[in-house]
């Protein structure tokens, strides 16, 4: 029988001990059973010593749970609880703002960050050196905005976001690996033989489910109007059609107090939505059905960024452009659309553009008359029960579960329609390709997790080099004077059923961090 | 493009209501006769100026229309010219010229005619809206030339005066004739007199003396 031997600064007469490496961000406890004793609390190096092979875990503090366990064995023996090098990783904080979109979609080049750097960022603001993010994947933009987070919450999150798993923190020499990516079991000297199961619920399908496609085209604008004595408070020119085109001013033809209130506040100023510029509801890229202008939910920017002052890129505001008397001096009708350098506001919730005085035309003997007029875009397309068009990606797993969604909200793509002077469609640009490929990315690392799905557990009589990664889940090892020395070990599932208590790891992973105002929710 | 303070051309203008009542549409740039004011007494409770069309009635000013056409009882906007802005000309008398200073109103036409008293040319000419414009601005007129219409005053009386207006060297009798007070010297037949406007009254004095 190979002797095995644990050494931790003091402690003596270690009867038995166990220790259960798992993956992720909170400590691991190895649990030293010893006669009662003083122990020094200042974080020390454990070693774990079997035959030629030496385990050495650095920076192992004794926990508060040690003295709780020594009360409750009334003094006989001592349960030491110390904690590996991730009791560390609750203190600090860290704050940036990454991966932001331009409004088409794109991630802005100024705070583009990959997976590996960001992660990078985080395991700095954890105190972490000689790390390796070599291994995460590429063409992912996963958003952050961290404002005093704490980095290694931070770190999990993003690590679940992009099926990544983090190991090596209880050596204190991070290594992230993809899920699915690592090492298999050895078999060794096992005592127990492995047991392959491969889940049934796996999923047939990974649905990546981004955030609504943003349109920008030309949008007809109706004139309309208030009519409080009507059931269609909002309607047509119709009640007003006497005086429109004759006397704005003052419709003479308009007696009551609460009609000549709705036509001053709202002819010629309030403009609906009515359709694309063509008159129709054709828009070239959108897969929705499109029969009412409700249905173009406005957004208040354009697809269009330009950089301000400090070179960051913000989103272009609407415009109007149109065939309309620019109020100028002389009564030239206008017969070439051209843009409204006035205020306007848009009133998304009624599909409004609305105008702080009339807007009007004049015909070429100076009569009165609808404008021609357009609203220049963003806006999202909902159909007729509301829900919007969202860009969409499925890649196939072939497990016999449902679908698996994964909610990407930050992809999505654009499309931008440009137009000529005689207003029809000149070019359309859009970031439909760059959202395929990021959500491609992103299945394809999910899908790697459930190709490597068999899941396998292995006892093995003694200690075997292995390291945790993105197969092995959970290694346990324990042994004691008079305990055999075993190893345990499992590939893409956790056999923890000697893993901290739900109270040590919500004291370890939580409470500080409540305290610390940060959202454990999440 | 909107000027500094926001407000665009069409703006700047210390623009008045009024009520067409000719019934004919007033054209763009019009020059109007203001035959009375109201009070709309609607919620807005608005100042609205009735206009129509200049006639033999004389008067000091005149509105003028916007760039809106307003049809016959129809309301519309009109300014005074007290700044200068467009106003309607009939290109048959001619075309006006920055110094121009005698452009005037005239009897069943909505359009200035040359040689007449009341507004001065400050600026081009544009077609516009079927109409022809000129940038102007106008004065009250209360000086201007005639001879009597009838038979010689009497110092101290009243009589009709015809108003004589044209190019120096043509003038001729217009449509105006206004009731004047000879209060200073008697004034004979076919002689120029000087027509003036003092204290509401128009007084006539003469320009030359008897043969």
């Amino acid at each position: 029988m190979i002797p095995t031997t644990v050494s931790y600064r003091g402690i003596s007469n270690v009867t038995r001990w166990s220790y259960v490496r798992s993956r992720g961000i909170v400590p691991g406890t190895f649990v030293l059973d010893c006669v009662p004793q003083t122990i020094n609390a200042t974080p020390a190096t454990l070693t774990v010593t079997f035959g030629d092979l030496q385990f050495t875990f650095p920076d192992m503090v004794a926990s508060e749970e040690t003295l709780l366990q020594s009360h409750r064995l009334r003094g006989f023996n001592t349960k030491v609880h110390l904690l590996d090098h991730r009791w560390r990783w609750k203190f600090g904080a860290i704050s940036g703002r990454y991966n932001v979109r331009l409004p088409n979609g794109t991630v802005d080049p100024t705070t583009a960050a990959t997976p590996a750097q960001l992660a990078t960022l985080c395991l700095q603001a954890m105190g972490e050196s000689g790390f390796d993010v070599s291994r995460m994947p590429t063409g992912m933009w996963p958003p952050a905005d961290w404002q005093n987070d704490n980095p290694a919450e931070a770190l999990d999150k993003l690590c679940r976001y992009v099926a990544c798993e983090i190991t090596g923190g209880e050596l204190a020499q991070v290594t992230i690996y993809p899920l699915g990516v690592g090492e298999e079991l050895p078999e060794g000297k096992f005592i127990n033989p492995p047991f392959p199961l491969v889940p049934w619920n796996r999923p047939r399908l990974l649905v990546l489910q981004g955030g609504p496609t943003v349109f920008q085209s030309r949008l007809k604008l109706a004139a309309v109007a208030r009519n409080a004595d009507t059931a269609l408070p909002l309607t047509t020119l119709a009640p007003y059609a006497a005086s429109v085109n004759q006397s704005p001013f003052s419709y003479p033809d308009i007696d009551t107090a609460q009609e000549r209130t709705d036509a001053f506040q709202s002819v010629y100023k309030w403009f609906y939505t009515k359709s694309q510029a063509d008159g129709s509801h054709t828009l070239p890229g959108s897969l929705t059905a499109i029969s009412k202008g409700t249905q173009y939910r406005l957004l208040n920017t354009l697809i269009d960024s330009w950089p301000n002052p400090d070179a960051v890129r913000v989103p272009v505001i609407p415009g109007v452009v149109g065939k309309f008397w620019p109020r100028g001096n002389d009564a030239d009708e206008q017969t070439d659309i051209i843009r409204y350098n006035g205020q306007f506001a848009m009133d998304a919730a009624r599909n409004l553009v609305t105008f702080p005085y009339p807007l009007w035309n004049l015909d070429s003997e100076g009569a009165i008359k609808a404008p021609e007029l357009y609203l220049n875009t963003a806006y999202h397309v909902a159909n007729l029960t509301g829900g919007l068009e969202t860009f969409q990606s499925l890649g196939f797993v072939g497990g016999d579960a449902g679908a698996r969604v994964l909610r990407r909200p930050e992809i999505f793509y654009s499309v931008k329609h440009s137009y000529s002077v005689s207003n029809a469609i000149e070019s359309t640009v859009t970031t439909l390709g760059q959202a395929q490929t990021e959500a491609q990315a992103y299945l394809n690392a999910f899908f790697r997790s459930y190709q490597e799905s068999e899941q396998r557990e292995i006892e093995w009589g003694g200690l075997e080099n292995v390291r945790l990664d993105g197969r092995i889940a959970q290694l346990t090892m324990s042994g004691g004077t008079a305990h055999k020395t075993l190893m345990r070990g499992s590939r893409m599932a956790e056999h923890g059923i000697f893993g901290p208590t739900s109270q040590e790891q919500r004291r370890n992973r939580f409470v500080d961090a409540w305290l610390e105002g940060a959202d454990v929710t999440a | 493009m909107l000027p500094h303070d926001g407000r665009a051309p069409f703006e700047q203008n210390p623009w008045k209501l009024f009520r067409n009542a000719s019934s004919e549409t007033i054209p763009p740039f019009s020059v109007m006769r203001i035959t009375g004011a109201e009070n709309t007494d609607q919620p807005e409770h608005a100042i609205r100026f009735i206009v129509e069309k200049p006639n033999d009635d004389f008067k000091t000013h005149y509105l003028v229309n916007g760039p809106m056409a307003v049809p016959a009882g129809k309301d519309g906007f009109g300014t005074t010219l007290a700044q200068a802005d467009y106003v309607a000309y009939r290109s048959g008398s001619g075309t006006p010229a920055l110094g121009d200073i005698e452009w005037g109103a005239k009897e069943d036409q909505w359009t200035l005619e040359k040689n007449r008293p009341g507004f001065h040319i400050e600026g081009g000419t544009k077609l516009t809206a079927g109409v022809n414009a000129v940038v102007a601005r106008q004065r009250v007129v209360t000086d201007m030339i005639g001879k009597l219409t009838g038979s010689a005053i009497a110092k101290g009386s009243t009589g009709s005066v015809t108003v004589w207006m044209g190019a120096q060297g043509a003038e001729a009798a217009s449509e105006y004739v206004l009731t004047c007070s000879a209060e200073w010297a008697a004034v004979e037949p076919d002689l120029w007199l000087a027509i003036s406007l003092f204290n509401g009254v128009w007084y006539v004095s003469p320009l030359e003396c008897p043969a």
